[in-house]
């Protein structure tokens, strides 16, 4: 059986040195980074902030956040390869930007069919005995909450010095108002200083969007059956 | 409004005078009633930060004392559907109200490509002057549920600016070289 997300989205993050004042919704219209109903949306929207220390604006397709050390995109309604598009457009317009280093979310949020099958996900990588022996009254329980897993591009026990790596991320879901599962699947990178950080960042986001979109269906799903093997 | 949104909508008149505000400032009102106007209609820092925007146009130049105080809201999770399939298309041909494209499935990698035609009243308005052989979009299918609402829906977005970087013109340089036909000039 394959576990099909009843909600999906994406996001890629940049953190780096940024002049949010730059990023208005005017200078992204100039530079055809956006249509004019996207910039009609963005800019009747009471949300849609572009200050000093602050660019924040949302249209249909995305949700922009800009601040000095960091640029997030999020996606709108949909998932769409738009968001990467735009982090592109971005730094190919960046010169020679300090972008120290970047990341691509993709989350998904699974409808579990059994209050069982939801609680033994949670039991199998969080095994119960140890905190129910930490916590016995027996009026308590213990549910998984939040848990990172962080893959590392080294063997257990070196130390990767890039510092890049994968890191799955499993959380009830705050989107399905019962079993629901939320499982986020981040791509981390660091741009060493002494290449050009703008240029390392574009190959990341023009190899990493389609592999981690197709990777992380593949790690969701086989990490929800694994599961039931246990 | 609370104090800090007041003391910054005062920081603003300072810094801009009221020709700022030229919706405002029209009646010849003072500074203090601009900002008692602004306590009326509740604005906020962002309407502020907006009108000073769209007033100046300003793209690079930097504004003290406007800004309202640096605190960085969340971003949530604004999805609300389930994806389909994620389509990259490439347009060969435009005829009459129709395109005729070529779609490669971003997802399901192994499917083959396969060409269709996609009427361009699903194109929308701010993508149409993009619509032209070689034209790449992007042709999402999803589930939408907003609500109890559940629907279907396909939504064609075009890309707006050329997908290459350095690394493939240096490749396509190396590459005429090679062949002898000197470097290639791009619209970079």
């Amino acid at each position: 059986m394959s576990y099909i997300p009843e909600i999906a989205s994406a996001s890629v993050v940049l953190v780096g040195s940024f002049a949010p004042r730059r990023y208005s919704a005017h200078w992204l219209l100039q530079n055809n980074l956006i249509g004019e109903v996207d910039f009609e949306q963005i800019t009747t929207n009471e949300n849609y902030v572009c200050t000093q220390h602050l660019s924040q604006m949302e249209c249909t397709a995305f949700h922009l956040q800009v601040t000095s050390t960091r640029i997030q995109i999020i996606c709108g309604a949909v998932l769409t390869p738009v968001v990467n598009d735009l982090a592109k457009s971005l730094l190919s317009l960046m010169g020679d930007a300090v972008v120290d280093s970047a990341g691509i979310n993709f989350f998904s949020h699974f409808q579990i069919q059994s209050e069982d099958e939801y609680h033994r996900i949670g039991d199998v990588l969080a095994p119960k005995p140890i905190w129910q022996k930490l916590f016995p009254d027996p009026g308590w329980s213990a549910g998984l909450a939040d848990l990172a897993v962080k893959i590392s591009f080294a063997p257990r026990g070196e130390t990767d010095a890039t510092g890049n790596g994968f890191t799955v991320r499993v959380q009830p879901s705050a989107k399905i108002e019962k079993n629901g599962v939320m499982l986020t699947f981040n791509h981390h990178v660091n741009f060493p200083k002494e290449s050009s950080q703008v240029e390392a960042a574009l190959e990341f986001f023009d190899q990493a969007w389609d592999h981690g979109l197709g990777h992380s269906k593949v790690v969701f799903n086989d990490l929800l059956e694994s599961t039931k093997s246990y | 409004m609370d104090i800090l949104e007041r003391a910054s909508a005062n920081t603003a008149l300072e810094a801009f005078g009221t020709s700022a505000f030229p919706a405002l400032s029209a009646d010849g009102i003072d500074s203090t009633a601009i900002v008692d106007r602004w306590l009326v209609d509740r604005w906020s820092n962002a309407v502020i930060a907006r009108r000073i925007d769209e007033f100046y146009n300003l793209d690079e130049q930097i504004v003290d004392g406007v800004d309202p105080a640096p605190k960085v809201p969340p971003v949530n999770i604004r999805a609300t559907s389930t994806i389909i399939e994620i389509f990259e298309g490439v347009v060969d041909q435009v005829s009459g109200d129709e395109m005729y494209v070529t779609l490669r499935a971003k997802m399901n990698r192994a499917a083959a490509d396969h060409a269709m035609s996609i009427e361009l009243a699903n194109v929308q308005p701010q993508d149409r002057e993009l619509v032209g052989p070689g034209a790449v979009f992007y042709l999402t299918m999803y589930r939408d549920t907003t609500g109890k609402t559940v629907r279907n829906v396909e939504e064609v977005r075009f890309r707006r600016k050329p997908d290459w970087n350095a690394r493939m013109i240096r490749k396509v340089d190396e590459l005429a070289a090679a062949l002898n036909f000197g470097p290639v000039e791009f619209n970079r």
